[in-house]
């Protein structure tokens, strides 16, 4: 074993046939530091990707078999938009990358997610996690164990489930939250199984994804904005390990954790706000070879063995309590840690109660989840799960609660659904303002408790639908869809396969929507989905949706320049397309390769693309295809592109210049630009160094080892800019840099009172400063404050007003109110930001803070007679 | 009966959101290519679409489903190869000697695969009396107590070999075993 120790190990975990479930869990080890099993996370190491950039490739040896009107590229799209949706998780530092159409013959050696299909048997829809691993390291948020790689099987024939459908869209959702490093939960999320999961492709992802992949991939401050609980969970005075913690809101949120070998837990991510609390048994395991809910259990890296054996206990409450109504809720706070939230459980023999699943009616076909209209729809809903009904009746002693309100939403009844009596229907009152959103279920039966995370999710209107498309044009002779149907809002989206359409226009009289489609190939055959804003879609009325047939075009054909970049290389590649209109909304470009990334695109023309890619110093040396996807429009090329022998005395310009001033990446004309500049002898000076800005010669202003300044002519257009250095006749590779408008000038800063601030009349904290400006968006009425911010010795502060300046149209004030407290000093460092581009800096004189009260002495005390004087 | 019909259909179109597919007893037979009782009498490892796969070979007893053959090659996800090992959780663990019942099921590429993993393997062994019967590991049913219609635990059962053939065959003829 000791060979295949040191060697990667990987483990794919996750099969999706598990249908319990597991809280926010990442896949751990446990290392043993001080006597004590320590958690280590697998998960992606971002200090090793290009620009926190995770490539996901897909394999070229698609599904040889579809559904009517499917196909790959819009099998493609849905995989983009599954990506997308993690993406959008603003509190997680990762992006996942389209990286292209992969070939099984090309090797990669970055971290990457592959997507590949598979003649999968019965039973398995798909299987996804990680499948190499690193040694464990330590990060900044502590010890973890980086994952190299992670795969994604699909199965090869998907004629049964369409990639429009919400099945498997939402399969590639939770698959991808697998291979990002996170396991089953229990609280109805895209990460708990199928069968209890509450999200729809509408609104894929819940509170406990969005907590797990943002534990798992924090960006900088995210701990700030979310509190955590803590506490332990014991039996008998022994910590009970693995026991689920789920927190619940009474607006329908729910965050879970899992316990340590020793009962303790830290569920964190938790957004603030009051919830209740309670502890649960993991359901039994549904396959062999998985621990109780079908999660992989833990690994004690120093055995190589999985931790887990946890005892089943009864469900309590926090605290102490086996009922809700006597619960009592913990308030979190953002940035602040609720404790002792613990739990002293009884002990039971087996669960007789779990796995439920709760089914609607909008239409004539049953959705999971449960979706009701209280206004408009049936007011009922079917439940099945494990001990839930008895003999074709519901479990003795079954009774349902919805957490919240009673006035608003209350079980009318419970009783055996009549088609079929192996399920439960429960009926519901509803008051004049049941309001919307997600409800908690609280089940109960004379033989146990269990609780349904968004058992219910109350709507106010019935699911979108699509009567009827009918193909149109614009003015400029663009296509246009006209979209009729009911129910449909302003805040409807419409797909076209997995990409998004345009809203033009919303007739709120008629109903009617005119979009714009994305790029699509020609007699590409889109169905389409409208999506609510509340997470309904067209989907729960019809599984056949109607259709758009993409107008005939030649195909689109691409190339790549150059063909072939050396490893270690940071270059500009240019990509020309014939029967192109390349659209930014919409186009990726991808090199089949993790260890060819896509830094940053620049859409020049309709049929032209800069790019600035990255080649690994450890891309194996070969052929791989290049690939480009824009909406549901794909062109391909294989072997397109070679990655060759690294040139080690090439000069290779970093994609990451800055303008010194300002230390800020944004460029703009006139200002001064540091390159960052690899492979230059060490004995070059700086007469041996010419730098070209678009073919044109630039002055070299500083140079320093692997840093040359220069400046960015005065005329220079915004946009892209091609770079070049040369050193001692050796050319690098180009490199785009963007040039940005350029930033507010600064005229002049005044006080309230309108009088300029200096040495002698110093900015007060507290004081309203008056900044004038020029040179921002000339011909603007008005500029809204939010685009301004103004940073007074490390302090933020937010324009208050923004108004031209009477007289002078291409001159504005901002006003910014000033903290009460400012840093120490006299003289504050301070940059004006607009759009987030960053003025030069100034000093602003500032009144300091006044010295601190002196102690007030203490009287000394009076002596007596006959004692001498101190 | 349209409400029934009306929950039928919903079933069919069911689920968005659905990754799982559970199966009973009876819907793996239908769903089998074979169903064979064999013995591992050996193994072998190799890469497949970039997934190390482990392929045992099976010297079949006795055949339930599909054609005869005395011997058969399963697929399983895992194992090791090159130095990397893939491990799979939930996939079935098969000892070289040891008899099983094996719910396989051949895909157009001639792979044979058991169905749904660990769903589709029963150990053989021996019972007290030294009747065959087979270990479940684990159910995808509610089972009640026939004598008090309790819920009774989701945990392995044995079930006589002859049992489970009895339900095979009753499957394949297309009547509920139960």
């Amino acid at each position: 074993m000791t060979r295949i120790k040191r060697t990667l190990v990987g483990v794919i975990a996750a099969l999706c046939l598990a249908v319990a479930a597991f809280a926010h869990f990442p896949y751990l080890h446990y290392i043993t530091a001080d006597g004590v099993l320590r958690p280590a996370p697998e998960k992606f190491d971002l200090s090793a990707l290009v620009d926190r950039r995770l490539p996901y490739v897909v394999s070229d040896q698609g599904p040889v078999s579809w559904a009517p009107n499917d196909s790959f590229p819009a099998l493609l799209s849905q995989i983009r938009r599954a990506a997308d949706a993690w993406n959008q998780v603003p509190t997680s530092e990762l992006r996942l990358a389209f990286g292209g159409l992969y070939s099984p013959e090309t090797l990669q050696a970055s971290p990457r997610i592959e997507v590949l299909f598979d003649e999968l048997p019965p039973g398995l829809i798909a299987m996804a996690g990680p499948v190499v691993r690193a040694e464990p390291v330590t990060g900044p948020d502590g010890a973890f164990v980086p994952i190299q790689r992670s795969i994604l099987v699909l199965p090869r024939e998907v004629e049964w489930r369409p990639s429009y459908s919400e099945g498997f869209f939402l399969t590639v959702v939770h698959e991808l939250g697998h291979a990002l490093g996170l396991q089953h939960t229990l609280t109805s999320s895209v990460m708990s199984t199928a069968y209890t999961r509450a999200t729809t492709s509408a609104k894929p992802l819940a509170d406990d994804d969005v907590a797990g992949i943002s534990l798992l991939y924090p960006t900088p401050g995210y701990s700030s904005t979310v509190g955590s609980i803590t506490g332990r969970v014991t039996l008998s005075d022994r910590g009970v390990h693995l026991a689920s913690v789920v927190a619940l809101s009474v607006d329908g949120r729910s965050v879970s954790t899992l316990t340590l070998p020793d009962g303790t837990y830290r569920m964190e991510g938790v957004p603030p706000g009051n919830y209740y609390v309670y502890t649960h048994t993991l359901p039994p395991a549904m396959q062999a070879g998985f621990g109780p809910a079908d999660v992989v259990l833990p690994v004690d890296m120093a055995t190589g063995q999985p931790v887990g054996a946890p005892e089943t206990f009864e469900m309590q409450f926090y605290p102490g309590s086996r009922d809700l109504a006597s619960a009592t809720a913990v308030t979190v706070q953002a940035g602040q840690r609720t404790e002792g939230v613990n739990f002293a459980v009884q002990p039971r023999g087996y669960l007789m109660l779990f796995g439920v699943a709760t089914y609607s009616f909008p239409g004539s076909v049953a959705v999971k989840p449960a979706f009701i209209n209280p206004f408009g729809g049936r007011r009922f809903l079917v439940a099945s799960g494990f001990g839930l009904a008895w003999s074709n009746a519901p479990a003795p002693g079954l009774n349902v609660t919805v957490m919240g309100d009673p006035a608003a939403v209350s079980v009318a009844a419970v009783r055996p659904y009549e088609p079929a009596r192996a399920f439960v229907q429960i009926d519901f009152n509803f008051g004049e303002t049941p309001g919307t959103g997600a409800r908690h279920l609280v089940m109960t039966s004379d033989y146990d408790r269990y609780v349904l995370p968004a058992g219910l999710r109350l709507v106010d209107r019935q699911p979108p639908a699509i009567l009827s498309a009918s193909a149109e044009q614009d003015e400029a002779g663009a296509p246009l869809v006209r979209i009729s149907g009911s129910d449909l809002s302003a805040e409807t989206q419409i797909l076209f396969d997995g990409a998004l359409g345009a809203v033009r226009s919303f007739n709120s009289e008629t109903g009617e929507m005119t979009v714009a489609p994305p790029p699509g190939g020609s007699g590409h055959v889109a169905n389409l989905v409208a999506l609510g804003a509340d997470g309904q879609s067209s989907l729960f009325l019809t599984s056949q949706p109607p259709t758009y047939v993409y107008p005939g075009a030649d195909a689109p054909i691409v190339n790549v320049k150059p063909a072939a970049l050396p490893s270690g290389a940071s270059a500009m590649v240019e990509i020309e397309g014939v029967n192109t209109s390349f659209d930014p909304r919409h186009a990726r470009v991808g090199f089949g390769s993790s260890d060819v990334v896509v830094r940053r695109t620049w859409f020049v023309a309709p049929n032209r693309i800069l790019a600035n890619v990255q080649v690994s110093p450890a891309a194996p040396l070969g052929q791989m295809p290049f690939s480009l996807m824009a909406g549901l429009q794909f062109a391909a090329q294989p072997y397109a592109f070679s990655i060759t022998a690294a040139e080690p005395e090439r000069p290779s310009i970093s994609p990451d210049a800055f303008n010194p001033v300002t230390n800020h990446r944004s460029l703009y004309p006139g200002g001064p630009v540091r390159l960052m500049v690899g492979n230059l002898p060490e004995d070059i000076g700086i007469s041996d160094i010419l730098v070209f800005l678009n073919g044109q010669p630039a002055t070299v202003v500083v140079y320093e080892p692997g840093r040359v300044t220069t400046q960015i002519p005065a005329d220079a257009s915004q946009g892209a800019a091609i770079v070049e250095v040369e050193a001692r006749g050796r050319r690098s590779f180009p490199v785009v840099l963007n040039i940005d408008p350029p930033p507010a000038a600064i005229l002049e800063v005044l006080d309230s009172s309108g009088v300029l601030v200096s040495a002698e009349n110093r900015a007060r904290p507290g004081d309203t400063l008056r900044i004038r400006i020029a040179g921002v968006d000339p011909g603007a009425a008005e500029l809204a404050p939010q685009r301004f911010r103004l940073v007074v010795g490390g302090l933020v502060h937010e324009a208050s007003q923004t108004a031209r300046m009477e007289g002078e149209p291409l001159r504005f004030e901002l006003l910014f109110p000033l903290s009460s407290v400012l840093p120490e000093g006299d003289s504050l460092a301070a940059t004006l930001y607009f759009d987030g581009r960053p003025s030069p800096p100034f000093m602003l004189p500032v009144v300091p803070p006044p010295p601190p009260p002196s102690e007030p002495e203490v009287p000394e005390e009076p002596t007596g007679p006959g004692e001498p004087a101190p | 009966m349209p409400r029934l019909a009306f929950l039928l259909i919903a079933c069919a179109a069911l689920v968005p959101g659905t990754t799982l597919e559970r199966l009973t007893l009876e819907q793996m037979a239908e769903k089998a290519t074979a169903i064979v009782r064999g013995r591992v009498v050996g193994s072998s490892t190799s890469t497949w679409n970039s997934i190390i796969s482990t392929t045992y070979t099976v010297a079949v007893a006795e055949t339930l489903k599909g054609p005869d053959t005395q011997t058969v090659q399963v697929s399983v996800p895992g194992g090791v190869a090159g130095g990397v090992r893939h491990s799979f959780p939930g996939t079935p663990d098969l000892a070289s000697g040891d008899e099983y019942v094996f719910f396989l099921w051949t895909g157009k590429s001639g792979r044979t695969q058991i169905i749904g993993l660990s769903q589709g393997v029963f150990q053989l062994q021996a019972d007290a009396k030294g009747s065959p019967s087979v270990l479940r590991s684990a159910s995808t049913e509610t089972m009640l107590d026939p004598a008090t219609g309790a819920v009774i635990t989701d945990t392995p059962i044995r079930m006589p070999y002859s049992e489970l053939a009895r339900r095979v065959r009753n499957a394949l003829e297309g009547r509920a075993a139960r």
